[in-house]
């Protein structure tokens, strides 16, 4: 049997758009950190989110039970350090393999743009990074009106709140780990600087907090701030000494920020191999 | 359209204050073209400029007629491109690979596994298509690489350093390969080495490069025939008794063995003839002297002078 090489017609196929291609590196994306230790986080930022709220809402209900009873999880730290987990187990190799393999070389040399390679890249991410910070908030309100213990009208409200903040931090985190993940070659250099900076900020914020008393240093915290705008979202009373909003504008300005990092960064290496 | 394939007018292009290219311009038609020159000529430069991924610092650089920097992906769409260095993700399989490549060009998904399978046949990758590219030896992840350029089935392939760490069979593998795609018709090559042997017999254009600049660029076969207007008489016979007829007939032949070399103008070979004939001598070959390309690369190196650098 001879092997014949393959013949096209290039031009009897309709070649798909920018989006179809963006598509494609979203796809390869959310495969490729679909690993043991992504699945893990995920199964723990589930089961440990939803069951804290159906022990507040539907098992030991104090009544009457709100929108307030929704903003449990996201008032601690158990909630983005479980965000954190999974940026580092998803983001760090994200931009950093396909530097130290030089196949960006391949990804840039063909029909799309760097914006379309980071677009699909980020989409990869944040499908991750949004499942841990919205998923559980949404299934716990479900599972809270099926079971009765709250209202339609309410688990729709903490729904609601569930994305929007869920959106924020996700926004965030992904440009953290585009950002680190951009910076180096070595996947496990960019999971450490994702702790180290996140973890370091919340330790010298505490520590300039503790000493100074300045009301504004704990906005410089990540976290503090997610918990100002989980507060505010979800109406827990007797939170009234922060501003919500700039928490808000400061966390999305850093997420903002860190994308356009990415971009000027790869903007650089783009002659990787040369 | 244009009708030239490519059209590279005035292109300099600096990395950091040194200069990768400087001054560059040609055109060339479509065909396989041979892009030669040591290493750090700027082959590659010039390939990532063809391809708009990086922009030259002055000039302008066409494909098909479309402008590198203002319409890349009309030239990216038309270009499949085989780097030189490793650049496969080791964690996917051949299949997994060459389909998302062909994906990222704008293929329907279904096309693009259909066609994967395809051209990871030709290449001789059918049976280890499903393994992971990490297991892969360096010949076969070259023929992976080969298989990402081909597998959108673009008019053009930038094929830099095909050959590179490749053992003696790999690379004739790999050479019947690229004689194969080039075979198959309408498409054009541009094949970037240093190694001259992998030129000649595979190419019909060349581009030859050293140190940034352009040393010679036009038809093969143009360049390569003797500009000494040398010919050459293999023979059967008494070397002495026939050099010394052939200086009788008023040429200076140059004796090794059984082969002449002569000079002489268009019609000379009539002098040749007679000098056989008078000593009962057997031609076996005439022929004008052709140079082979690492001749060539060598005469444009020795006659090229470059200023100095400040």
């Amino acid at each position: 049997m001879s092997i014949a090489p393959p013949r096209y017609a290039a031009e009897s196929i309709v070649r798909v758009g920018r989006g179809s291609r963006i598509a494609a590196i979203f796809e390869r994306e959310v495969g490729a950190r679909a690993g043991v230790g992504t699945w893990l986080v995920v199964a723990f930022a589930f089961l440990s989110n939803i069951l804290v709220l159906l022990i507040r809402i539907v098992i030991f209900p104090s009544e009457p039970v709100g929108l307030s009873a929704f903003s449990t999880p996201y008032g601690g730290t158990l909630w983005p350090l479980e965000i954190l987990l999974v940026t580092a187990a998803t983001g760090a190799g994200s931009i950093a393999e396909d530097l130290a393999s030089r196949s960006i070389t391949l990804y840039l040399s063909r029909p799309i743009h760097l914006v379309d390679y980071l677009g699909g890249k980020a989409a990869g991410l944040a499908f991750w990074i949004g499942l841990v910070a919205m998923g559980p908030g949404v299934v716990a309100a479900i599972m809270a009106a099926a079971l009765g213990g709250v209202s339609a009208s309410i688990a729709l409200s903490a729904i609601l709140a569930c994305v929007g903040l869920g959106l924020l931090a996700t926004a965030f985190f992904t440009g953290l780990a585009l950002a680190l993940s951009a910076w180096t070659a070595r996947a496990l250099y960019a999971g450490v600087a994702i702790f180290g900076l996140i973890l370091g900020l919340e330790i010298s914020v505490l520590a300039i907090w503790g000493t100074t008393g300045n009301a504004q240093i704990p906005y410089l915290s990540v976290f503090v701030d997610l918990q100002n705008v989980a507060y505010y979202v979800f109406q827990s009373p007797g939170i009234t000494s922060t501003y919500p909003g700039l928490s808000a504008v400061y966390v999305g300005a850093a997420g903002a920020f860190l994308i356009l990092l990415t971009w000027l960064r790869l903007e650089r290496v783009e002659v990787v191999g040369e | 359209m244009a009708a030239s394939l490519l059209d590279v007018d005035q292109v300099s292009k600096s990395f950091g204050g040194q200069d990768a290219l400087v001054g560059l311009s040609a055109q060339l038609a479509p065909g396989t073209i041979a892009l030669v020159g040591p290493n750090g000529a700027g082959k590659t430069t010039l390939l990532r400029l063809l391809l708009g991924m990086i922009p030259p610092t002055t000039g302008t650089l066409r494909v098909f007629g479309y402008d590198s920097r203002l319409q890349p992906l009309s030239i990216r769409e038309r270009v499949g491109y085989m780097p030189e260095h490793d650049c496969l993700i080791p964690t996917m399989t051949a299949i997994g690979f060459v389909s998302f490549m062909a994906r990222l060009s704008g293929l329907p998904k279904e096309v693009a596994i259909g066609r994967a399978h395809d051209v990871l046949q030709f290449v001789g990758l059918r049976e280890e298509r499903y393994r992971k590219l990490k297991e892969f030896s360096v010949g076969m992840r070259q023929r992976v690489k080969l298989a990402q350029a081909l597998v959108h089935d673009p008019p053009l392939c930038f094929l830099d350093e095909p050959t590179a760490g490749l053992d003696p069979q790999g690379r004739d593998e790999m050479l019947a390969l690229l004689r194969a795609v080039r075979n198959l018709g309408n498409r054009s090559l541009i094949l970037s080495t240093h190694l001259l042997p992998d030129v000649e017999g595979l190419c019909d254009q060349i581009l030859m490069l050293d140190g940034g600049r352009l040393l010679a660029a036009g038809p093969l076969a143009t360049l390569l025939a003797g500009s000494d207007g040398t010919t050459v008489v293999r023979f059967r016979g008494d070397a002495d008794r026939f050099g010394a007829a052939l200086r009788d007939h008023g040429l200076a032949p140059k004796i090794v063995g059984n082969e002449a070399r002569v000079e002489f103008r268009d019609g000379g070979s009539r002098e040749v003839f007679q000098a056989a004939f008078d000593t009962q001598t057997e031609i076996r070959y005439l022929g004008r002297s052709v140079r082979t390309v690492e001749d060539l690369f060598l005469s444009l190196l020795d006659s090229a002078a470059y200023p100095e650098a400040p």
